[in-house]
């Protein structure tokens, strides 16, 4: 009997220690796992306020950036991470940021740092706003030139004087001997030239634009491993108006966000436009003596961007107006008038 | 044996105790972390509107609408008088009233002309309904008229809505 109720009393002392070590195990991992969780989310949240300050950071210099024209600065105290530009705003790590009515050009991905940042005046031919130009001297631009063409020499000195100092740049006579550098990203600009894809990056990804005749613009693209540049959409062609917007264009490395801000720019020169053309009757009713000096430009100009059609069609006649527009504001101040702009 | 058992029990107990005041203090620190986050999150969202509100007041001064321009050369702290007539127009008009909503936002802008030549025009009015605050900034700025050639001293009124 006695020892029956001994080995019956060791059996019991091993189950309970047996099962106490279980509860003690499966008690551990569950507070193992509640921190762990615990510090898995605060990193997750730590990312994301990481990204949104990113984000706010680059909102408030592009507002800062836009209230001055002409202004060129190198951003690096930014943290590196790769932005992505989209027509309607940037985006990083599932955060986004809008541009709040600014006209930004900038490649679809880059890297926040280095960052540049450079605005240009718009004037068509009275200011309508400042573009922001957004890239970085990890984008290499390759500007190949044809030597023996007076229009494509014309562009390249042109642009060679409207290019920022800290933008990394080449210009050069052939795309042939072009070697990939290791740099982040490379971009070739033609001008009055067609392209050619460079024989020695046939597996670097890269863009291209091509800068013709009658101010027409041809945005291409070109995949890793493909030997030849494609157009990069259905509407790779368009057009640019000046040096803001040809610059506008080498710095938006597809079509489509060109097209997109410079549709959204034609929407804010619409509105000046009224402004301007009021303005026009305004000071005509008010000083009679000067209304037979005020022609119709500045309604035409205005009666144009209302026409049918998206910019690149209006091109040519606006061009016409703009002309006239700028005769007659240079006219006025001959008559004691207020010039228009 | 009755007695052992009881013990056993008795034991668990205490752990499940010791375990259920653990996580009671876990989740009181939690709370009380929260807490605290929170609050600051409030600051800075309030700093914020502050900002939002000083960049907008910025943003109304250099308007290429309302700004003055002398052979596109921008004229600081200055308003086009006829410019700001017209705009008063556009910037009310049905088919611009997102554009500027997106860019102005619930807010009240006044450009006053004091000295010589009073005037006065509410360019643009929208008030946030059943708003909590808001922040008026007040710029002295110059208010030209070309038809005159006279630079009126005068003031733009903006209020933020928050």
């Amino acid at each position: 009997m006695e020892r029956r109720s001994d080995n019956s009393l060791k059996r019991k002392a091993q189950i309970e220690t047996s099962v106490n070590w279980i509860f003690v195990l499966i008690a551990g991992a569950i507070i193992l796992l509640f921190f762990i969780m615990i510090l898995y989310r605060m990193q997750s949240t730590a990312e994301k306020e990481g990204y949104a300050a990113v984000i706010n950071n680059l909102d408030s210099i592009f507002s800062g950036a836009e209230l001055s024209s002409k202004l060129t600065s190198l951003i690096t105290d930014i943290p590196k991470h790769e932005v992505r530009f989209e027509c309607q705003g940037f985006s990083l790590g599932g955060m986004t940021g809008g541009y709040n009515q600014k006209l930004v050009f900038a490649p679809s991905l880059l890297q926040t740092n280095p960052l540049l940042i450079w605005s240009l005046d718009w004037n068509m031919p009275y200011f309508i706003s400042n573009f922001l130009l957004v890239t970085s001297p990890l984008v290499r631009y390759i500007f190949v030139y044809d030597g023996a063409n007076p229009v494509s020499l014309d562009l390249k000195n042109r642009i060679e004087q409207l290019l920022p100092d800290k933008m990394t740049k080449e210009f050069l006579m052939s795309a042939s001997g072009i070697r990939d550098t290791g740099i982040y990203a490379t971009r070739i600009i033609f001008l009055e030239r067609d392209p050619e894809a460079p024989m020695l990056m046939v597996n670097k990804a890269m863009t291209a634009l091509k800068v013709g005749g009658g101010n027409l613009l041809s945005f291409y693209a070109k995949g890793s491993g493909t030997a030849d540049f494609q157009p990069d959409s259905e509407e790779s062609i368009s057009v640019y108006f000046d040096d803001a917007s040809l610059m506008a264009a080498v710095i938006s490395d597809n079509s489509e966000q060109y097209n997109c801000m410079m549709g959204r720019a034609f929407e804010k020169y619409k509105r000046i436009a009224y402004i301007i053309d009021q303005r026009v009757d305004d000071l005509a009713a008010a000083l009679p003596h000067c209304a037979p000096h005020y022609t119709a430009a500045a309604k035409d100009v205005y009666e144009q961007l209302f026409a049918s059609g998206d910019f690149s069609t209006q091109y040519a006649d606006l061009k016409q107006s703009i002309e006239l527009l700028e005769q007659n504001n240079r006219q006025l101040p001959l008559y004691s008038c207020p010039a228009i702009y | 044996m009755i007695m052992d058992s009881k013990k056993a029990q008795i034991q668990i107990m205490e752990n499940i105790g010791v375990l259920v005041i653990f996580f009671v203090l876990v989740i009181l620190g939690m709370i009380f972390y929260f807490t605290y986050q929170a609050g600051s999150i409030e600051e800075k969202v309030s700093e914020l509107k502050t900002r939002n509100a000083l960049e907008l007041a910025s943003k109304v001064a250099l308007l290429p609408e309302l700004q003055c321009r002398e052979d596109n050369v921008l004229q600081d702290h200055c308003f086009d008088l006829l410019k700001a007539a017209s705009s008063k127009i556009l910037l009310s008009s049905e088919s611009n009233a997102d554009y500027y909503f997106n860019l102005l936002g619930y807010s009240t802008i006044r450009i006053k002309s004091i000295y010589p030549n009073e005037w006065s025009a509410e360019i643009y009015n929208k008030i946030r309904p059943q708003f909590s605050n808001n922040d008026t900034f007040v710029i002295p700025v110059i208010v030209y008229d070309p038809a005159s050639d006279v630079h009126n001293y005068g003031i733009l009124d903006v209020s933020v809505y928050g």
